[in-house]
């Protein structure tokens, strides 16, 4: 077990090795004079930015040198910090790329944790349902209204949402963001609360109706398969109810897929809807680097990439352990 | 090219037959469902049976399957009986119907698009008495003689045994659980809810699989599936008499460590003691009938022998009675009393084991025992029955095998024969015998 | 076949009590030939199987009717179209702009007021409402949304279509590699596979899309749709180059190649006769359900606005203005169009691979 998972985690190094090289290439793609105009640009609001510190910052990048020596010395330098556990400084944020980082992350994963326990709670019980009564009236809806759902782009959805809801109905802020406008500076406690979730209600149900249907088509599948194993006739042989087939034995082999693509939704979790921030205007990680993004702001987007491939390898990482926590059959490191 | 085009769609199902089909099949399965799911009523399921020696009668049973390519017929018109204390043998080809129709005495056919369409299996069961609400009736414990008899109060009822708490003692029976009023009736298994079917699977009929090696759920413990089925039928009972009964039921079927087995998992075991296990199950509750469905097929053959041995041990252990389906005529022949060959879902042969493996009459029988190879017989080729088993959908009125049969007449073209009754034990459906039966009862 | 068997019989006589009559067989013979048992079975053919059961499915037919309905909008639609792609409406009439406003010049150390007042006929009919001009109104640039909608679809499946084909050409064939050659070579394969699947591709589109901009001039070509397009190629197929890989490897598992191999097939032919035929199906549900996948992806650059130039009609483009707020509140004419076509477009090819994958799948009884 300890011997597959420093397997597994060697392994991850060199998949990170390999993604930070890939995007930082990338980002070598640039003209040197285009960085110029537009950190310039990004700089010059108020805090100073002139051509020494821009220089400044493409010595520390690396940037200055365009040869392909200067860009593997470029990139080693960037590992070497990165190593040392130093990201940088956001342009945009004027704040180290960890902080950034972190002081956002909270929001995001409160509003995706949230949307994932609800999409469980009603993706499971409906998916085994839909399962039970296979081509049944209540199998034949779900399955088009998730489909429907599923097609949904999330900028669509959420926007439509905005336009019924917020502008026109004007049920919901329609100026979005986390919190109204019109909240004094400081407040905190329930009067703040309870503002947010106003805020957040709109997102996350956007969020809930987008994913819903495919958890939900995903524990419809695994129940069909598990019905028709030789077990279940075994146990329905026993003279167990219908309710004890389904809810123990059925549902307890159906939670090997779900657990292992749960473990894999870890990046969603903590890298934050990026999308949905941006519609909804929330600030969490999502939308901050999506602004940085598009403004160019080098180290957080080397940061936030390489956060996002930690996350997608411990992810896999993670899902493998749970698929033999989960499995009896399953011993790691065969 | 086109005649031959034409010739081939022969064989197909036009778009306008399999949307009749179609609407056929959910129209019969919904009616079927929803009978499943009636409330129990036990005056519509409770009959007689026709002998009373037998435990179950098969009558004229008919369970077909819905199929897209259209109705298959997989028990079609199937009668015979288990007598009480037998082991009935039930052989055929693969696809004959012989899983089907101990899967129907199950009512485990798999549906919806299977279903058991008309006839009637009739089963002596130990019922619960039900009170006017539908609840099981107690018997609790009486204060009693020296002698066993009741003791009675001056208006001559019981008088019961009081707990602490001033209720009365419910009394346990010999495995532990609560005991209740029970009445033995005859039941039709093919006309009852699925809520009633469940108090007779796993306690008075249990069944085991052909595959043991998927038959155990994976991700429970051993123990854990054994303790389900106690916890399940013998209400009342305590969690270490549970236990104490699954280990002595691991201990009975030949497992060596019991207590070890059963915290361990199935796919920790191998493929003869995961069947011994099936077995262990299927025993929990002191079964009337337990239903073996190829039990030694995956198996190889020395595990083979073993668990035959075992399921003749464990036959005279618990008093009841084995229904054992198999294409493998040396099983049958070590283990049956009586013997049912089956073909294209319509019993052809039924009789003692003597009956059909000394006088086999149906040219099928007799086919069938030619082609098990001897040892003493030396030949360069096995013998096979040519051709195959009649795809059951849109059977032929005539007899299925005429055209597989080297003793074919005219008159088989003719409807379906019916029983000839031999001897009085031996019945074959074939008309090669018609006129020796008139013969012998003129003469 | 029948003949035979008969001939062979009358030969094994041994058996009891079985009352030989050759004439009664022969005649039986001759009654039987019309109608044998196996004449009575009717079944289905194994593709007639795959296309009653797709046609069968109503979902699938309602996604493949879209699926037709919106190539012809956006292929034939624009050829009835009054209007082009990039054709702004100059035929406002009524809306004289005037006003006035006061220019102010320092004239030695006095300031003078001086009042101009101004009036044009401005033409350009922009923000238009829906009408018989215009179906579905105009958008900030006068263009007519309703024929930009029939436009934009042009680049969105086109680009659609593209992409699937060359990431499942790279994927069968970088799959078809790793499977086959196993060793060395698989683990190599597998070990992109796995690194290229960590990538963000999200963000990775938004730093390209940026990255690019300073090219040239590609930051209002099409150009950079298509680039980034094309980087969207070189990650996504790794999902096809996985399901290639595994089917080769349970099929090399598999008894009938073990025979295919005994009966002397070159490595050639038993790629193409029996390996591919298997893969074949998943290859074709994966590609369909991918489709709808690349339009979403297309849509989601152009909603970020880092796709084509924004004159450039792409529906994701057009629900790019959805991030005007007065545009989203009060002219839903201009992007709920697009955003409806999106929708659609990935509903229909989901729907149809859907049905396809239940249609090839053998297990499933309906």
């Amino acid at each position: 077990m300890v011997k597959y998972i420093v397997k597994r985690l060697l392994l991850s190094i060199f998949i990170l090795l390999g993604v930070s090289m890939i995007i930082y290439f990338i980002i070598r793609l640039m003209p040197m004079d285009y960085i110029d105009q537009t950190l310039g640009g990004l700089m010059s609001g108020g805090s100073a930015m002139n051509q020494e510190k821009i220089d400044a910052i493409k010595a520390l990048y690396g940037l200055d040198d365009n040869s392909f020596g200067g860009i593997l010395k470029g990139y080693f330098g960037w590992l070497g910090r990165f190593l040392k556990g130093d990201m940088g400084t956001s342009y945009m944020y004027n704040e180290k790329v960890e902080d950034v980082i972190i002081d956002n992350m909270g929001i995001s994963f409160g509003i995706s944790f949230v949307s994932l326990i609800f999409e469980l709670i009603i993706a499971i019980p409906l998916g085994i349902k839909c399962a039970v009564n296979q081509y049944g009236k209540l199998d034949y809806t779900a399955t088009v209204v998730c489909m429907t759902l599923m097609a949904f782009p999330t900028f669509f959805l959420g926007n439509l949402f905005i336009m019924l809801f917020a502008d026109k109905l004007q049920w919901f802020d329609p100026s979005l963001g986390l919190v109204s406008t019109s909240l004094p500076v400081g407040t905190s406690g329930w009067v703040r609360f309870w503002d947010m979730m106003w805020h957040l209600v709109l997102p996350m149900v956007v969020l809930v109706l987008l994913n819903v249907g495919s958890y939900m088509r995903y524990q419809r599948t695994n129940t069909l398969e598990v019905l028709n194993a030789d077990y279940i006739r075994t146990a329905r042989a026993k003279g167990l109810s219908e309710n004890k087939v389904i809810y123990k034995h059925v549902f307890r082999n159906t939670m090997i897929p779900l657990v292992t693509v749960l473990a894999s939704a870890l990046p969603m979790l903590f890298g934050g809807a990026m999308i949905t921030e941006t519609v909804f205007n929330i600030p969490g990680i999502g939308k901050k680097t999506y602004d940085a993004l598009m403004k160019g702001d080098i180290p957080l987007a080397m940061g936030y990439n390489m956060f996002i491939a930690i996350l997608t390898v411990l992810g896999i990482l993670l899902s493998d352990i749970m698929y033999a926590v989960v499995d009896p059959r399953v011993k790691l490191g065969k | 090219m086109a005649v031959d085009k034409q010739e081939r769609n022969k064989h197909y199902i036009s778009r306008k037959e399999s949307r009749e089909i179609a609407k056929n099949n959910s129209k019969m399965i919904r009616n079927f469902e929803k009978q499943k799911k009636r409330k129990i009523r036990p005056e519509e399921y409770v009959t007689e049976m026709k002998d009373p020696n037998n435990i179950v009668e098969f009558d004229d049973l008919h369970t077909f399957f819905f199929s897209d390519a259209g109705t298959v017929k997989a028990v079609n018109g199937v009668t015979f009986s288990v007598p009480a204390g037998s082991t009935v043998g039930v052989v055929g080809e693969s696809g004959c119907g012989k899983s089907v129709t101990s899967l129907s005495l199950m009512q485990l056919v798999q549906a919806p698009s299977g279903q058991i369409v008309s006839g009637s299996i009739r089963f002596r069961a130990d019922m619960f008495k039900l009170d006017e609400h539908g609840r099981k009736i107690p018997v609790y414990e009486t204060e009693t003689d020296e002698d066993g008899n009741d003791k009675l109060d001056e208006n001559g009822n019981k008088i019961y045994k009081l707990d602490a708490r001033g209720k009365k003692i419910i009394k346990k029976n010999e495995l532990g659980g609560n005991m209740y009023e029970m009445e033995r009736e005859v039941v039709d298994i093919a006309k009852m809810p699925t809520q009633a079917m469940r108090m007779i699977r796993g306690r008075e009929i249990s069944m085991i699989f052909q595959e043991p090696m998927t038959s155990l759920n994976p991700v429970f413990t051993i123990g854990n599936q054994l303790d389900e089925v106690g916890k399940l039928h013998i209400e009342g009972i305590s969690k270490e008499k549970v236990k104490e009964r699954s280990i002595e039921m691991l201990n009975l079927v030949g497992i060596a460590d019991p207590e070890g087995v059963y915290k361990k998992y199935p796919h920790e075991l191998s493929g003869g003691m995961r069947q011994r296990v099936m077995i262990a199950i299927a025993l929990l509750c002191n079964p009337k009938l337990i239903i073996a469905d190829e039990p030694t097929t995956a198996l190889d053959v020395t595990i083979q022998a073993q668990i035959l041995d075992l399921l003749r041990e464990i036959k005279g252990k618990i008093n009841g009675s084995i229904m054992l389906i198999t294409h493998d005529l040396g099983v049958v022949a070590e283990m049956a009393d009586y013997v049912v060959v089956m073909y294209a879902g319509k019993v052809i042969e039924m009789g003692t084991a003597e009956d059909i493996f000394d006088r086999p009459l149906h040219p099928y029988t007799i086919g069938l025992q030619k082609s098990k190879p001897t040892v003493d017989q030396v030949t360069d080729e096995l013998y096979c029955i040519p051709g195959f088993v009649p795809n059951p959908i849109n059977m032929p009125n005539y007899c299925y095998f005429r055209d597989r049969c080297d003793k074919c007449m005219e008159k088989c073209s003719g409807e379906y024969p019916g029983y000839v009754q031999v001897t009085p034990t031996h019945k074959v459906a074939c008309y090669l015998y018609k006129d020796m039966a008139k013969e012998e009862t003129n003469g | 076949m029948e003949e035979e068997i008969k001939m062979e019989n009358p030969e094994e006589s041994e058996i009891p009590v079985a009352p030989e009559n050759e004439e009664n067989n022969e005649i039986s013979q001759d009654k039987l030939h019309g109608e044998s048992l196996g004449d009575r079975v009717k079944a289905l053919s194994p593709a007639a199987t795959v296309a009653k059961r797709f046609f069968r499915s109503k979902l699938s037919m309602i996604g493949l009717v879209t699926i037709i309905v919106l190539f012809v909008f956006s292929f034939l639609g624009p050829l009835c179209s009054p209007w082009g792609e990039k054709e702004a409406d100059n035929n406002k009439s009524d809306a004289m702009i005037s006003g006035s406003y006061i220019t102010y010049s320092v004239d030695d150390t006095e300031l003078s007021g001086e009042e101009i007042t101004y009036a044009w006929n401005r033409t350009l009919n922009d923000y238009a409402g829906i009408s018989g001009d215009h179906w579905m109104g105009t958008d900030r640039q006068g263009y007519d949304v309703f024929s930009r909608l029939m436009y934009g679809g042009r680049v969105s499946l086109t680009i659609g279509f593209v992409v699937i084909l060359l990431e499942t050409l790279l994927g069968v064939v970088l799959g078809g590699i790793s499977g086959y050659f196993g060793g060395w070579v698989d683990n190599v394969i597998m070990r992109i596979v796995d690194l290229l699947s960590c990538i963000p591709t999200i963000p990775l589109m938004l730093i390209l899309g940026f990255a690019l901009n300073g090219i040239g001039d590609l930051e209002t070509s099409i150009m950079k749709l298509y680039i980034i397009m094309g980087v969207l190629c070189l990650i996504g197929w790794v999902g096809t180059a996985r399901l290639v890989r595994g089917q080769i490897l349970s099929l090399r598992e598999q008894e009938f190649m073990l025979a295919a191999k005994c009966s002397g097939l070159s490595t050639r032919s038993k790629i193409f006769k029996h390996l591919l035929p298997n893969v074949i199906p998943q290859l074709i549900v994966s590609m369909t359900l991918g489709l709808g996948n690349v339009i979403l992806m297309e849509a989601t650059l152009g909603f970020l606005g880092i796709g084509a130039p924004l004159s450039t009609a792409t529906w994701g483009n057009m629900i790019n203005l959805v991030q005007d707020m007065r545009i989203r509140s009060y002219y839903p004419n201009m992007w709920i169009g697009a955003g409806v076509c999106i929708t659609l477009a990935i509903l229909a090819f989901n729907f149809v691979g859907d049905g396809l994958r239940d249609a090839f799948d053998p297990k499933m009884k309906r």
